[in-house]
């Protein structure tokens, strides 16, 4: 077995402290060591965007990223989003326009279109594709996840 | 084959590049660079390369510089990301080649990590990047413990997957001259699908056209995709070079380059015969943007 080294990952606005290897991905560490399960396995390389998390506010596919190489970075997953219980608007807008049917996709979908929020606050249906152009869905045909995000960005 | 964890390996983060140099000349065939690992890890996840050491570049942060200046034109850190190029205004507007092929890489979770060296130094024969850059004229500097020493891009793709790159070095250095006035640049890109993949078919043009606006100065065709690696279609450029261009020129051009490709038999991509045609699609197309865009100026 590698080395194992002593990281600090800042997530949520938290700062954890775990021992991984250098082989350790990002998606493992937040999955097996942090219990924050919101952030899904799908492809395993980098395509599906179930895995996706900000980084300094910019989505990357957590599947891809060693955890070691993730220190002095802002992360933010899905869990991070709700204040005090309060859900944010794009969530609640899933859940208003049935954007959501097994969920799998949900997590990378929202926090791409957050991403998108926090450049474009008044987006496009174009633009809004766009952002999502790395998150598959394999259930909803994208037409009310596309629904849902223009939405929430009418209510800002 | 099951696709879930990295193979074992040790990680370093040298302070420069003459420490990366160093451990790679050290460790020869035992070392790789990380740069955005959205090719490399998937490769250590698939087994097909096993590298004992990483060497991380995130101290390097001297090779993740854009800077552009009048008159001589635009310098190109490895370490950029697809999406800073994407973000930069003055590459959207003077080297719009290359912006738009940097907007079609992957996804956008991929152009927030994958990075322009990558992208060159992977080598695969449909990097988006390539052809913009070789219809530019970019140079490219690469450093080893000998020194530094620069090459045309188009010279650096030696194969599918090989680079000029010696043992022990690494690219540094991405230049692209200004283009000269009354020049417009072109790149399409063909995937299969509408989003996510890699191209099919990538095309790009660069022309120059004189003051009269309809005779060609200077052509570049560069072909991605449709070969071992991304090429000028040099006998399509001479059918231009110096003649006014009208229909029947850009219909010659077109499949001339057409001929000009040999894409490889049996990719479950595009058959061969698809991507010869289309070559000589996207060439007319891509010729016919970039007169546009010269007679809009």
């Amino acid at each position: 077995m590698s080395r194992k080294h002593a990281i600090e990952l800042k997530i949520n606005g938290d700062i954890h402290e775990v021992l991984v290897e250098p082989r350790t991905t990002l998606l493992h560490v937040l999955r097996e060591d942090l219990a924050l399960t919101g952030t899904k396995e799908g492809c395993n390389a980098g395509d599906c965007g179930a895995c996706t998390v900000l980084m300094d506010h910019k989505p990357v596919a957590s599947c891809l990223f060693l955890a070691i190489e993730a220190q002095g970075k802002e992360i933010l997953t899905i869990e991070g989003l709700d204040q005090q219980g309060r859900l944010h608007p794009l969530q609640q807008a899933f859940i208003d326009y049935y954007a959501v049917q097994c969920g799998f996709c949900t997590p990378g979908m929202i926090l791409s279109a957050k991403a998108l929020f926090d450049k474009n606050p008044q987006p496009t249906e174009e633009e809004v594709r766009e952002a999502i152009s790395g998150n598959l869905c394999r259930c909803t045909g994208y037409v009310k996840i596309v629904e849902a995000i223009l939405a929430a960005s009418q209510q800002r | 084959m099951r696709l879930r964890s990295l193979p074992e390996f040790e990680y370093m983060v040298p302070k420069d590049v003459n420490e990366v140099c160093s451990v790679l000349q050290q460790h020869a065939e035992r070392a790789k660079v990380l740069a955005g690992g959205t090719d490399l890890l998937i490769h250590m996840k698939h087994r097909v390369l096993t590298p004992r050491y990483l060497i991380g570049l995130k101290n390097l942060s001297d090779l993740d510089r854009v800077s552009y200046k009048e008159g001589q034109g635009l310098r190109l850190g490895p370490l950029v990301t697809h999406e800073s190029i994407v973000g930069d205004r003055v590459i959207q507007e003077r080297f719009g080649a290359l912006w738009t092929a940097c907007s079609k890489v992957g996804t956008p979770n991929i152009r927030n990590m994958g990075t322009l060296g990558g992208n060159l130094c992977n080598a695969a024969p449909s990097a988006d990047t390539a052809p913009p850059l070789i219809a530019c004229q970019a140079l490219v500097k690469v450093m080893g413990l000998a020194g530094e020493r620069s090459l045309p891009l188009e010279n650096f793709f030696l194969g599918p997957g090989k680079t000029a790159l010696q043992p022990g070095e690494i690219l540094v250095e991405i230049d692209v001259p200004c283009p000269p006035p009354r020049s417009g640049m072109v790149y399409v890109k063909l995937p299969v699908r509408t989003a996510v993949d890699m191209a099919a078919v990538g095309v790009a043009v660069f022309i120059t056209v004189d003051a009269n606006n309809d005779a060609c100065q200077e052509v570049r065709i560069a072909l991605g995709a449709v070969a071992p690696t991304p090429i000028r279609a040099r006998r399509a450029e001479e059918i231009m070079r110096g003649e006014k261009i009208t229909e029947p020129v850009i219909q010659k051009a077109a499949q001339i380059a057409s001929e000009e490709s040999c894409p490889r038999s049996g990719s479950i991509r595009a058959s061969v015969e698809y991507r010869c045609s289309m070559v000589e699609v996207l060439t007319k197309r891509a010729i016919r943007q970039v007169l546009a865009q010269v007679r809009s100026f």
